[in-house]
């Protein structure tokens, strides 16, 4: 017997509760939310359903402010980008850019959703019940659907209209639907393939091969390629829509292509639909057809993603064991072997791993247009600071989120000899060391450009001491919390909010020393001299402040 | 691994009047035991009768209401370092870094506690709870059993004076059972080490304590050896089972549930 859909809906709501649930408690360290109060208990699932809504407003949110950079584009960009690009692909540019940005957004999004959908293990429920595979697998794809919701209808009521109305078409904002529905479905099918890939090839995989090492990283720099395309895109779009007009001068074959690519020909048809002229049926017959090409593989997508969710939760990630593998172990000293354990953890979870890779990829973004750029050695001078400077804030800002690898297993850890001092010095160490990679990214690729090396390097390094007093704070404040609250899931969906908010008081440390240096003269020492001054007095202060009485258990 | 057990005072574990609540919630309402030097004590009670949040509370996991807890004369929640140092712990629900193999989590808890000469015992763990082919294999990958092999392991590297297992048998097979059971009481034979598990398993408890306290609803109901705990109750041939429900059950009650069972 086949549900009705009230009844798939009805048991998506059961396994989408029971989903937030475990994603935002039953993961906490040592059960302290099992062990709270009755009270609290009780009111478990209605909190984390909660937490997740504001979540998913909060992803809307970020959809609802690109569009409407979109409309500001739209409607006035021209003059700002000083393009020679005619009108129809001007907009049809940009309509097509919002999609690639909204694309990689669901994708990573979808990505966040996949993984602790398949670790709650909320689909075994369904083994139990007398349900056909066609109803189970509809059940799991629903309650997926379900942690992502309210972003995708943003994005599918929302942009349209935004089109309509910059556009002054209503033609061109109904065009424009085929095309989020297209991104929205080939960025799920995407979030869900490269989610399989890494149950089967990583999160399972045998440790200690060099071969499961490169897979591991291969796909976590994939990870990342979601956030540097909207990085990429959205610092480098008058570039993008220049280089765009130059084409169309001097090389039309290469627009032509580039209007081929998936989501150009839904942009294209959008904007041509707006009532400019020269946009004719020949025009825009490739790109219809087009269209509809993509569009077929969107059908075959959603045959194949309403099933995915399931197997996905089924995948089996067992490694053969080994007959003799030994038990020789390498040992540290106590701060080192925590430092390791968090890079192991970190390389084998894409949300730690995206965030430790993601301050590299953006100082390698802002060192090769340094360095591709071309620019005057003074320029290039103050686009190396700036690399440095991003450097800082993203270690300063995604530094603390490494507290949350501890996650469940940091209840054992309470029952080792290790002291508070030990642990905050390693994580200090994890962000020290991005910030210092970062550094090294951005100083290998200017070390020809900038015209004073010397200098720049200097700069980075008496930044170091602000970067480890913001890093001091975050991390004692975030112990302090955790011993009473339990370490959560630092992911978007976790409403972990106040590993978010001690950023705050972070960055205000490290970002200090970059203030004094670029905003005020002050007597008697050249501006890197205070830099140095104020960055070690931080890291002495805090550092004195946050480290004070911690040689107690954690 | 560092030498704290030179300085140790000698009754490894001392709980008088241990009061632990979660808000308005008592889980334990008046405990006092000790273990002593070389024995194996065993804390029996029904599920939710206390044992797991009285086990936290000595771990210094918990802070306690009232009462207080010492582990070789110190209290493990201002001495921590000294008390963690000398104690193994195996939670009754195996909690682990799933991103990791056994061999890395067993790395990292060597490294902090900074172990020296472990290898051979290692070996023979292991060897013994049939864990080597294991050692590659992500946490997360890993049966229950398996994992909490690994945490058993984990709590023997260091040879602590005092290991404390709260239900530490519940996912095992039945032939690692039988060898941790003759290995804890190699264990404590020395004289020098002692044990303190908690269990709702009596025959394990009856074959493998020395002592035993008798815990319901967070208040301690009996203690002493079976032979003791016979005379407590006036029942000269009961099993442990038969002590267990006669300090914690209304007979009559209970034989009322059994008979509608038997009817439904």
């Amino acid at each position: 017997m086949t549900l009705d859909w009230k009844e798939r809906l009805r048991l998506a709501n059961v396994l989408y509760r029971e989903v937030t649930f475990q994603a935002i408690y039953a993961l906490k360290s040592g059960n302290v939310f099992f062990s709270g109060d009755r009270k609290k208990q009780s009111e478990g699932p209605q909190l984390a359903q909660r937490r997740v809504l504001q979540s998913k407003i909060t992803v809307a949110v970020l959809f609802l402010l690109t569009f409407l950079a979109s409309a500001v584009a739209l409607r006035f960009g021209r003059s700002y980008f000083d393009t020679s690009l005619s009108t129809v692909y001007f907009d049809g540019a940009i309509i097509s850019l919002v999609l690639v940005v909204l694309f990689s957004l669901v994708w990573i999004t979808g990505l966040q959703v996949a993984l602790p959908f398949v670790s709650s293990q909320a689909t075994t429920a369904l083994l139990v019940l007398p349900l056909s595979e066609e109803d189970a697998s509809w059940v799991s794809f629903l309650a997926f659907m379900r942690l992502f919701d309210a972003p995708l209808i943003t994005a599918l009521l929302f942009f349209p209209l935004v089109v309509g109305y910059s556009l002054n078409s209503v033609g061109a904002g109904l065009a424009i639907v085929p095309g989020v529905i297209a991104t929205e479905v080939l960025a799920l099918a995407l979030s869900l393939l490269t989610a399989r890939f890494f149950s089967r090839s990583v999160s399972g995989a045998s440790g200690g091969s060099w071969s499961s090492l490169v897979v591991r990283w291969i796909y976590l720099v994939l990870w990342t390629i979601p956030s540097l395309v909207i990085t990429i895109f959205i610092t480098f779009s008058v570039q993008i829509i220049t280089t765009l007009g130059d084409w169309q001068a001097n090389d039309p074959t290469a627009l032509q292509s580039v209007f081929a690519l998936f989501p150009f020909p839904y942009g294209f048809l959008s904007a041509s639909l707006s009532g400019t002229p020269g946009t004719g049926l020949p025009a825009i017959a490739v790109p219809v057809l087009l269209a509809i090409i993509y569009f077929v593989l969107v059908v075959f997508s959603i045959q194949w993603i309403h099933g995915a969710p399931l197997a996905l939760s089924r995948i089996s990630t067992l490694s053969p064991a080994k007959r003799n593998a030994g038990t020789e172990l390498t040992l540290t000293t106590p701060a080192v072997a925590v430092l390791k354990k968090d890079l192991r953890i970190a390389s084998r979870t894409p949300a730690y791993a995206f965030l430790l890779l993601l301050p590299l990829l953006d100082a390698f973004v802002l060192g090769l247009f340094t360095y591709l750029g071309s620019p005057a050695p003074f320029l290039a001078q103050r686009y190396a600071f700036a690399g440095v400077t991003v450097a800082v804030l993203l270690a300063t800002f995604f530094g603390p989120v490494f507290f949350a690898t501890e996650v469940i297993g940091f209840s054992m850890t309470r029952t080792l000899p290790l002291s508070q001092r030990t642990l905050i010095f390693s994580k200090t160490g994890l962000i020290a060391f991005v910030y210092l990679m970062a550094f090294a990214v951005v100083a290998v690729l200017v070390s020809s450009r900038v015209y004073d090396f010397p200098s720049f390097v200097l700069f980075a390094v008496v930044e170091l001491p602000a970067v480890v007093a913001a890093a001091f704070l975050e991390i004692g404040v975030l112990l302090e919390r955790a011993k009473q609250t339990g370490v959560p899931i630092a992911s978007l969906y976790s409403g972990a909010w106040w590993t978010t908010l001690v950023v705050v008081p972070g960055l205000l440390v490290s970002i200090a020393p970059l203030a004094l240096y670029s905003y005020v003269t002050l007597p008697y020492l050249p501006p890197l001299g205070w830099m140095a001054v104020v960055s070690l007095a931080l890291v002495l202060i805090i550092g004195s402040i946050v480290l004070h009485g911690k040689n107690v258990p954690v | 691994m560092t030498e704290p057990e030179a300085t140790a005072p000698a009754q490894p574990l001392r709980v008088d009047h241990l009061q632990v609540a979660y808000g308005e919630v008592v889980a334990v309402g008046d405990l006092s035991i000790s273990v002593r030097e070389g024995e194996i004590y065993g804390l029996i009670g029904s599920n939710g009768a206390g044992k797991t949040s009285a086990i936290k509370a000595i771990m210094g996991l918990l802070t306690p209401r009232k009462g207080t807890v010492h582990v070789f004369g110190k209290d493990p929640v201002t001495n921590g370092i000294l008390t963690r140092a000398l104690t193994g712990y195996v939670p009754e629900v195996s909690i682990l870094y799933d991103a990791l193999t056994p061999r890395e989590y067993l790395e990292f808890v060597a490294s902090v506690r900074r172990l020296e000469g472990f290898r051979e015992r290692l070996v023979d763990f292991a060897s013994a709870l049939q864990i080597e082919g294991e050692m590659d294999r992500a946490i997360s990958t890993l049966s229950n059993g398996t994992r909490q092999k690994v945490l058993l392991v984990s709590s023997l590297l260091h040879q602590p004076r005092l290991l404390i297992l709260d239900e530490p048998f519940n996912s095992l097979d039945p032939r690692s059972v039988r060898i941790m059971k003759d290995l804890l009481g190699a264990y404590v034979r020395g004289g020098k080490r002692s044990i303190l598990f908690s269990t709702h398993t009596m025959e394990v408890a009856e074959k493998l304590c020395q002592r035993v306290g008798v815990l319901d609803r967070g208040v301690l109901k009996g203690e002493g050896t079976l032979q003791e705990l016979r005379s407590q109750v006036r029942l000269p041939d009961a099993t442990l089972e038969d002590i267990f429900l006669e300090l914690t059950t209304d007979r009559e009650q209970l034989s009322q549930i059994v008979d509608r069972l038997e009817a439904a």
